[in-house]
């Protein structure tokens, strides 16, 4: 293998770690705060949801690079950002590229929580208020329970789309995937290799992401099955 | 001193970005609009492809959206515009040795932008076309409607109909999607902001506006597309 090979296979190496670390971490952080997005956007207190109602329309409605430019570029201007005790990780590109991806999935993933929410049909909601359990609890153990279960297909489509979408934070320095890829490009002048590297890449990183959750959903199915014969004459023979 | 009063720094006066900010916003809803309508070109091919096209063609229709569709948008941007530039800069140096060719940033965000629209246009309108019952062909062919008139006068309108929220939806995707070709120097509105920023040391104020006028134009967007939904929903009552 020649050195520019050698070369251009640590980089993406590299690169790869960074990309699943800020798909890992902004995946679990922004479905996390979804989940709070989705139960203030969908609370009969205005207070809660009109701010997640603003939230989720800002973030949407905006693109993620412009996002990711304000934190990143925007947010030094102020000297009290400067001074405070944040600017370490509000100065550092990994943390502001986190901190955008984090956002975006909370309103996209919330929006599809919302819905999850609202298709739980009213009758779960009446038989809890028959149990005596309060409003919260309601929430917290019928209703959110079952609209989780709903969401999981979708997830996959969601990490996919957060992984495409993590790609834009080369232009903030990060040197991820897509970041060692153009660095190598733009320093060897040869085009055709370092993207064509990133993009299988990428598209190896889609199938791995579609078969685990593909994984997850079966075995979160899985009390839905037939039971399996474990023992001989337990399931009528049909 | 250069001014930091963001009404100075945004404004039409001396000093001011505004009219620099406004081409930009020009430049980038022409991309936008440009690339949606690549897209709808193609994903009605390669849905014609996918759906009645011949087994090669359907393949390539195929691997077209999976490829397109797991990759980044900024990647398939990239390839487009450097790959495109090299691929084409080969080809004429094979042909004609010693002459340059520089492809346009333009041309190539509207190519990129139209592929990566094209791959959800393809599956939208497959799904639209076959969510058309197969007992309406049936009736329009008993009538005697021949092909050209089947599909105008029965499957592409109520093809269309379904297709319409999604396609709506895309054009949103797009809208958005085209803040991202400023990475290969064009002088859309991201483009123009960034040398607004660099210039004036208040990033913060220029980006900004480069968000409030994305979310004015996705808003106006989200009021027309239900304004559409209402209409069409209308004449299905009719129908």
């Amino acid at each position: 293998m020649d050195a520019f090979l050698v070369r251009l296979a640590t980089a993406l190496f590299d690169g790869f770690w960074v990309t699943l670390f800020l798909l890992v971490t902004s995946g679990i952080a922004g479905n996390l705060a979804a989940i709070g997005v989705a139960l203030a956007r969908t609370s009969r207190r205005i207070w809660l949801s009109a701010p997640a109602t603003g939230f989720i329309l800002a973030i949407r409605g905006t693109p993620l690079i412009v996002q990711m430019f304000l934190i990143y570029y925007g947010l030094g201007q102020f000297r009290a950002v400067r001074a405070s005790i944040l600017w370490p990780i509000l100065r550092d590109p990994t943390w502001c590229a986190f901190l955008a991806l984090t956002i975006s999935t909370a309103a996209y993933s919330g929006e599809v929580i919302r819905g999850a929410i609202q298709q739980v049909p009213a009758g779960q909601v009446q038989a809890g208020e028959a149990l005596g359990l309060s409003r919260w609890q309601i929430r917290r153990l019928v209703v959110l329970p079952l609209a989780l279960r709903q969401v999981v297909p979708v997830l996959a489509n969601e990490t996919v789309l957060l992984l495409k979408a993590s790609a834009i934070v080369f232009t903030i320095t990060v040197k991820d995937i897509m970041g060692e890829a153009n660095i190598i490009r733009a320093q060897t002048f040869r085009v055709y290799e370092p993207l064509l590297a990133a993009a299988i890449l990428y598209l190896a990183l889609t199938f791995a992401i579609r078969r685990l959750f593909a994984i997850v959903e079966k075995r979160s199915r899985r009390h839905l099955d037939p039971p399996a014969a474990t023992a001989k004459g337990a399931v009528p023979a049909g | 001193m250069k001014p930091t009063d963001p009404f100075v720094l945004l404004g039409f006066g001396e000093g001011g970005w505004g009219a620099t900010m406004l081409a930009g916003t020009l430049v980038t809803v022409e991309i936008a609009v440009l690339s949606y309508l690549v897209g709808c070109l193609i994903g009605l091919v390669a849905a014609w492809a996918k759906l009645r096209g011949p087994r090669p063609l359907a393949l390539a229709a195929e691997g077209y959206t999976t490829v397109v569709q797991g990759l980044p948008d900024i990647l398939v941007i990239l390839i487009v515009y450097y790959g495109g530039t090299s691929a084409i800069r080969d080809l004429v140096g094979l042909i004609a040795p010693g002459t340059t060719v520089e492809i346009d940033a333009f041309a190539a965000g509207v190519a990129s932008l139209g592929l990566i629209c094209g791959s959800y246009a393809t599956e939208i309108f497959r799904a639209a076309f076959l969510a058309v019952p197969k007992g309406q062909v049936e009736a329009a062919t008993s009538l005697g409607l021949r092909p050209a008139q089947l599909f105008r006068l029965v499957v592409a309108p109520q093809a269309l109909r379904r297709a319409l929220p999604p396609l709506g939806n895309m054009w949103l995707v797009t809208l958005k999607d085209a803040a991202l070709v400023s990475v290969v120097g064009l002088r859309d509105l991201v483009g123009v902001a960034a040398s607004g920023a660099a210039y004036s040391r208040q990033p913060f104020t220029f980006y900004m506006a480069v968000a409030t006028v994305f979310f004015v134009l996705s808003t106006i967007s989200m009021l027309g597309l239900a304004a559409l939904e209402r209409r069409s929903a209308r004449a299905g009552a009719q129908g």
